[in-house]
């Protein structure tokens, strides 16, 4: 003990300090190369060398994979920004206002079923998040999305419809997305697709027809682009005012009845995940490569 | 192993290599519970590379499908084809044929990307990413269902999850990935007018012809059509309304090698943005 003391508190099973055990070997730059170093430290350096330089392919790996994934917060919601997958993963919660079109009764509509709090058309939407659309927007070009068509409030009037005159030019277009929505139901995960949970009905030869929504929904962001604060996301009737729509008919063309299928969605209030997924994904031509 | 006594620090080779003439010291304890700590912080590192176990990869002859449970999708190398005889390829044509099909099926003809990945591993795959169908049509109910008309109902549709095709090749060193329609140009009659607008597909599983053994070989079609397992059913089954033309401007030249993408409404961490 008093030996200890004299050499600063050594080690009672190796005689050295506390410091000279944690950095390894006697404290100070001259101590630590007065011995040279032996073919024994050498090897023992390379091993632990080794052994670190080991660990850093796997590490990069890691990191960029959880590098990958950038969490945006909103109001009371989240979203995930998944650059491995390309897609982004949004919180919401399940919404109804039965006196907008298309929530309680049959009715035409181009607001979105999915949009952001505090939007203009708020009271429409069915899914609600808290975070906001111009964050939604940066992320889904961020995923690779891209727009190629999109068309500006002026010029509605002249596009919208489907007539004898319709050309290429009177549909919003770009890039397509599948939009899944995801929540817990006792305990176990249901995950649909958007239109399983909205009914559409169409008129043929003057015969009302109900058939599967259908939806082509494709990216093309005009709703950001012209800075209309609808709070619009995912919407229907090729319409602008949000960021994704169903484009199989022309502009605002609000010729189909759509009904929530109340049956099939989750409660009022509960939260779910809505899921804008791209074209695009991990390891492209790996088929190719291989 | 040499028994030579070493000229720097007067061990021999396998004391150096092993350490074997040393007592274990409070230093040398924590020398190896350094090293250990270090090796052991590797292994949740690790991890990831459990994601390419995620992975599944199926030969054809020449071609080969990746089946990724991670993130739920297919990918399948493919070729172009070009048959210009065939309706929609050389010129507009009404068609139910699979623009991606498999080798050696009675429909082969018509693909413009044509794989040798058997379609009854493909269907097998689509499953094993929990894509799942909801509504097949056999080809003896052809006839009752087909054709968009007043009575048609939803039971005259295929259903199932809705997915996205992608078309993946290398043009000038740089990869170009698109959906599938934008290869497909489409064209309908409005007031007795024809009009040329986007390809809008929504394109759904259905499994229906590996149900039935349908050896068509047909995976992706237009127009509802039960022959395949993939099929846009923005119409009724088998309605023939619409005219389409594949895009040659766009299309990879015949021959190119190109990997279609089949992806699901399914992915990796579902609920992470809510648990």
């Amino acid at each position: 003990m008093s030996e200890n003391k004299k050499n600063n508190c050594g080690c009672g099973c190796c005689g050295t300090t506390p410091k000279e055990v944690l950095l390894g070997g006697k404290v100070g730059a001259v101590e630590m190369v007065e011995p040279g170093m032996t073919r024994k430290d050498f090897f023992k350096t390379m091993a632990v060398g080794a052994l670190g330089l080991s660990t850093l392919s796997v590490l990069s790996g890691k990191a960029e994979a959880s590098q990958s994934e950038t969490i945006i917060k909103g109001q009371g919601d989240v979203m995930i920004v998944d650059q491995t997958s390309r897609e982004v993963r949004i919180s919401a919660t399940v919404t109804k206002d039965a006196s907008k079109p298309s929530v309680a009764d049959w009715g035409r509509r181009f607001q979105a079923f999915f949009g952001s709090k505090g939007g203009k058309m708020e009271a429409f939407f069915v899914f609600t998040t808290g975070v906001s659309r111009v964050d939604i927007d940066r992320a889904v070009q961020q995923i690779g999305l891209r727009s190629q068509r999109q068309i500006p409030m002026a010029e509605v009037e002249k596009r919208r419809g489907l007539k004898a005159t319709t050309t290429h030019a009177d549909y919003l277009d770009g890039d397509p997305v599948i939009c899944t929505i995801r929540f817990e139901r006792q305990g176990k995960m249901v995950e649909g697709a958007m239109e399983d949970f909205i009914m559409e009905k169409i008129m043929v030869d003057g015969a009302e027809v109900i058939k599967p929504y259908t939806p082509h929904f494709i990216y093309h962001g005009t709703g950001e682009a012209i800075n209309f604060p609808s709070g619009c996301i995912v919407c229907p009737s090729d319409c602008n005012g949000g960021i994704i729509t169903d484009n199989v008919l022309p502009l605002k063309t609000t010729v189909n009845y759509y009904k929530i299928n109340w049956d099939l969605m989750p409660d009022v209030g509960s939260k779910v995940e809505v899921v804008l997924k791209s074209i695009y994904g991990p390891q492209p031509l790996e088929t190719l490569k291989a | 192993m040499s028994d030579k006594k070493c000229s720097c620090c007067g061990g021999t080779s396998k004391d150096v290599l092993f350490n074997s003439n040393l007592p274990l010291t409070r230093k040398n304890f924590l020398h190896v519970m350094a090293a250990g700590a270090l090796g052991l912080s590797t292994l949740a590192q690790i991890t990831p590379a459990q994601a390419s176990e995620q992975e599944q990869i199926l030969k054809g002859t020449k071609d080969l499908m990746v089946i990724d449970t991670q993130h739920h999708e297919l990918r399948i190398s493919a070729i172009v084809t070009k048959d210009v005889s065939k309706p929609s390829v050389g010129e507009w044509g009404k068609r139910g044929q699979a623009w991606f099909g498999v080798k050696g099926g009675k429909m082969e003809s018509f693909f413009v990307f044509t794989t040798d990945v058997p379609r009854t591993e493909i269907n097998k795959a689509c499953g094993a990413i929990g894509i799942r169908h909801r509504r097949q049509i056999g080809l003896d109910n052809v006839k009752a269902h087909k054709g968009l008309k007043a009575t048609t109902s939803e039971e005259d549709y295929l259903q199932g999850d809705p997915l996205v095709v992608v078309v993946r090749f290398e043009r000038d060193g740089q990869i170009l990935e698109a959906p599938l329609e934008s290869f497909i140009r489409e064209k309908i009659k409005v007031e007795e007018t024809e009009i040329e607008k986007p390809y809008t597909p929504h394109f759904v599983y259905h499994g229906t012809a590996e149900e039935i053994n349908y050896p068509s070989g047909c995976v992706v079609c237009p127009s509802d059509c039960p022959g395949g397992i993939i099929t846009d059913n923005v119409m009724p089954l088998l309605t023939m309304d619409s005219d389409y033309l594949v895009d040659w401007d766009k299309m990879p030249p015949p021959g190119t090698r190109v990997e279609i993408a089949i992806k699901s409404i399914y992915g990796p961490q579902p609920m992470s943005t809510i648990s």
